[in-house]
């Protein structure tokens, strides 16, 4: 065994929590565990006399194996509520050992990364805690942000809240904050943070989207019309909410996070202006308002985000609402701006994209939109597509299309669509229909091709066709019976696609195993999901490391802040592709898990920043 | 250019005194301060009382503050010696066995001007990524039993044997007068539950230049203490 018997540095009255590296004492040497100098040390009581700057602690042993490992020691003081907030949960983080004594409780992480890694979950547990207390004092404020930075000294979240409690300083306090900071991702994120927190003086809290002529003409909006925009609204803000999660830490959970906020609406032309400041409402409304609004803003200047940049969905709501009709202008006015900016937005142009790859997929006709134009497709649960009716995209009409013509009966029919897919300026794609056979009763069909459950915007074309009937008993796809489907209608239409995606996801997989397909790349490599951005990253370490390695290596590669517990929770839920030992230490990636990262690399799924191999 | 860095360890009342060092440069300690040190001085003929600085890390193993800074012009007056003084005292056999006069005159044989340690240093323990790693490893000692070999023509002690540690092996530089190391500084830390007692003193700062200062300074803190220092910044000594 080795023996923790304290940590370097200091531990004054005043501070709740402190930490340093351990102080390991072997047979007969004394051992600092991050630098790796030593010393000869006999007498644990020589502590004093030999005058060494290490604070005591209750003796916590080791197994050997951790002799040289870079141990970090946590101590939390106890005292009044706060110092729950500084108690790691010892069952998840990589705890190695605990003891408590009179002055305290004394924790031994494995390495740096752990420590850090609760570091940032602590502080951001506090930072939400001072942003949802509307009535906490600057004292008490003060009191929680300093045990934050000595935890963690660069973190972006609690230098900005420290400088929005520093009152009159606050220009000092925010110059040398930023000083704190180490990379450019972590002063851009303060300084976001610092703009969503505001001040009192701040005149940043409203912005404006403006609608002139058009549906605006006259002063004010329709009813119908207004409907339309709120709607639109209403929609993108739900897309959005992902997104906001991933970028501001300290939420749990997209219900946490509010909507945007409609506050004044002016009949001038027609203004509706949102607001992020309410009376008497927590500060991270305000927080988590403002940056969906910048997030918007952002976008309405031409900026979106590359998850979102593929999902016809979110163009579609998004076109919506800025091209609302013939004639109407809309502009902006962003937060701290005075003056109005037309808002940036392009559709897809067929006439400006270029046709990539011609094949035939398997849905269900979900409806018809925009004057009997456009029919929207459901593939999977999560893959609608919206394709013209009238347009092949090459100066033609869709055969067959007449269905939607001539017939009231092809809404929920399964139908297989032979669709090509053109892809813009911008790297955006549209599938453009060429011909639709919506099946009747006893019908068979030949498609060539499935969305890919791996890489959205990807799609599976496998070798050999694959056969599509619709018997009385059912759905039946490659001889498999998906579901039984008595007549065409909502419900029928949703369990198909469900169980059809289910399928496919299978499918995917055993035909990426036996080398029996290609993919039709994503054009644009959409935001990974937490499990692949897991699964890459590990991919990248050699397939096995340890878990505090992985999440470091998941958030360099991806720009993230992933949280431990967040992580633990993802890996937990997807035991078939990586495997975790008891100790929740070492994570390795399964056969399962090393097809599915194959896969997303041939899908055109992104990989990150993966340093250049020579 | 010389890749490695000079490391200080020392302890102060306050936070405000060791800025007040980072500022204004560090003295060596009147003669009434550290007496054990000032003996061993003594019987080295080290006079008056100097600074102590160690290249690659410190000799402490646990600290309070420390901090790293560049061998440049600043750290000219100083002289160096491949292995850290006190020991000849105390545990580097067989010199710590001798009389003070042979001591003494081993220590002159091997101390140098400051100016001369990028030539030192080519030949103990050498300008390669390899030999600089090699002298940053604590547990692999110099493939030479002691400096007379590196350094020829002088008084032969096996001190870089098997029962010596990495102090042995570890250069010492000196200096006799104020040491100023503004200019040079790489990093610095403290403990960390002193951070906010820093952060506290570089908001009271008013006049733009000290201002301007602080903000240089938060830009070199290193967290995690003295260990955290020398972990951060031992790979970053390897030349490339």
């Amino acid at each position: 065994l080795i023996h923790v018997i304290g940590f370097e540095g200091l531990w004054p009255d005043d501070a709740i929590v402190a930490w340093g590296a351990a102080a390991v004492q072997t047979t007969d040497r004394l051992k600092n565990s991050l630098s790796g100098l030593d010393m000869p040390w006999l007498h644990s009581s020589s502590v004093q006399s030999e005058n060494i700057s290490f604070v005591e602690m209750p003796t916590i042993d080791l197994d050997d194996d951790y002799v040289d490992s870079p141990l970090v020691v946590l101590a939390v003081r106890k005292r009044e509520e706060t110092f729950r907030f500084f108690l790691p949960d010892t069952g998840r983080l990589q705890c190695l050992g605990s003891r408590y004594n009179k002055d305290g409780r004394f924790y031994v992480f494995e390495n740096r990364v752990a420590f850090d890694t609760y570091a940032a979950d602590a502080s951001l547990g506090v930072v939400a805690h001072i942003l949802r207390e509307n009535s906490i004092s600057t004292q008490q404020a003060s009191t929680l942000l300093r045990q934050c930075l000595i935890l963690s000294p660069a973190n972006p979240f609690v230098h900005a809240v420290r400088v929005y409690f520093s009152g009159d300083s606050r220009v000092r306090t925010a110059l040398l904050a930023r000083a704190c900071l180490r990379t450019n991702a972590e002063k851009k994120t303060f300084d976001e943070m610092l703009e969503a927190l505001g001040d009192e003086t701040s005149n940043g809290s409203r912005c404006w989207l403006k609608y002139e002529d058009g549906i605006a003409r006259g002063g004010g909006l329709d009813a119908v019309d207004a409907a339309k925009q709120f709607t639109a609204l209403a929609a993108l803000d739900k897309r959005l909410r992902p997104l906001l999660l991933d970028r501001l830490p300290f939420f749990d959970a997209e219900s946490e996070i509010p909507s945007i906020r409609i506050y004044e609406m002016r009949p001038g032309s027609a203004n509706i202006g949102f607001e992020v400041s309410l009376p008497d409402r927590p500060l991270i409304e305000r927080v988590a308002r403002y940056f969906e609004l910048q997030l918007l803003q952002e976008i309405l200047r031409g900026a979106v985000p590359p998850e979102l940049s593929d999902d016809p969905k979110f163009q579609d709501d998004l076109d919506k609402l800025v091209n609302p009709g013939d004639e109407t202008r809309v502009l902006q006015i962003g937060f701290g701006r005075d003056d109005a900016e037309p808002v940036v937005f392009q559709p897809f142009s067929s006439e400006e994209a270029k046709p990539e790859k011609r094949f035939v997929v398997f849905g269900i006709i979900q409806g018809v939109v925009g004057e009997v134009k456009r029919a929207e497709l459901k593939l999977f649960p999560g893959i609608r597509e919206l394709v013209s009716i009238t347009d092949t995209g090459f100066d033609g009409v869709p055969v067959g299309s007449h269905v939607f013509q001539n017939r009231n009966d092809f809404l929920f029919r399964p139908a297989s669509f032979d669709v090509h897919r053109f892809i813009d300026a911008n790297s955006r794609y549209r599938l453009f229909l060429q011909r639709i056979d919506v099946l009747e009763r006893e019908d068979h069909a030949k498609v060539t091709a499935f969305p890919s459950s791996v890489v959205r915007g990807a799609f599976v074309l496998p070798h050999q066709p694959i056969d599509v009937a619709w018997h009385s008993g059912g759905v039946v796809v490659s001889g498999v019976l998906l579901t039984d489907y008595p007549s065409a209608n909502h419900s029928s239409s949703d369990r198909l696609v469900e169980a059809l995606s289910v399928w496919a996801k299978d499918k995917e997989l055993e035909l990426a195993s036996t080398g029996q397909t290609t993919w039709i790349r994503a054009p644009r490599s959409p935001r990974p999901t937490a499990l692949m951005r897991l699964l890459v990253s590990l991919d990248a370490l050699n397939g096995r490391n340890t878990l505090s390695n992985l999440i470091n290596e998941a958030n360099r590669r991806f720009g993230t802040v992933l949280r431990r517990n967040n992580s633990l929770r993802e890996i937990n839920r997807s035991r078939e592709y990586m495997a975790i030992g008891d100790d929740d230490d070492v994570v390795q990636l399964t056969n399962q898990g090393k097809l599915l990262v194959s896969i997303f690399k041939a899908a055109g799924g992104s990989i990150g920043d993966d340093p250049l191999v020579v | 250019v010389i890749g490695l860095y000079w490391f200080h360890a020392c302890r102060r009342e306050t936070p405000a005194q060791f800025l007040a060092v980072l500022r204004d440069g560090i003295e060596p300690p009147p003669p009434s301060v550290g007496v054990g040190t000032r003996q061993l001085e003594l019987a080295l003929g080290i006079l008056p009382p100097r600074v102590y600085c160690f290249l690659g890390r410190t000799l402490d193993v646990f600290g309070h503050y420390a901090f790293a800074f560049r061998c440049g012009t600043a750290a000219a007056h100083g002289e160096v010696s491949p292995f850290d003084t006190g020991g000849l005292m105390n545990h580097l056999l067989p010199v710590s066995g001798w009389p003070n006069d042979r001591r003494q005159e081993y220590l002159r044989a091997f101390s140098w001007p400051h100016s001369t340690l990028e030539t030192l240093l080519a030949a103990y323990p050498g300008a390669s990524k390899e030999e600089v790693q090699r002298y940053l490893d604590l547990t692999l000692r110099p493939e030479h039993p002691g400096p007379h070999v590196p350094f020829a023509g002088r008084p032969e002690a096996e001190i870089w044997n098997q029962d010596a540690d990495w102090r042995a092996w570890t250069w010492e530089g000196r200096w006799a007068s104020r040491l100023p190391i503004r200019d040079e500084l790489v990093a610095w830390t403290c403990p960390p539950a002193l951070f906010p007692a820093v952060i506290d003193l570089a908001n009271q700062a008013h006049q733009a230049d000290e201002l301007s200062w602080y903000q240089e300074l938060m830009t070199k803190h290193i967290s995690g203490g003295l260990g955290g220092l020398i972990a951060m910044l031992s790979p970053q000594q390897v030349p490339t």
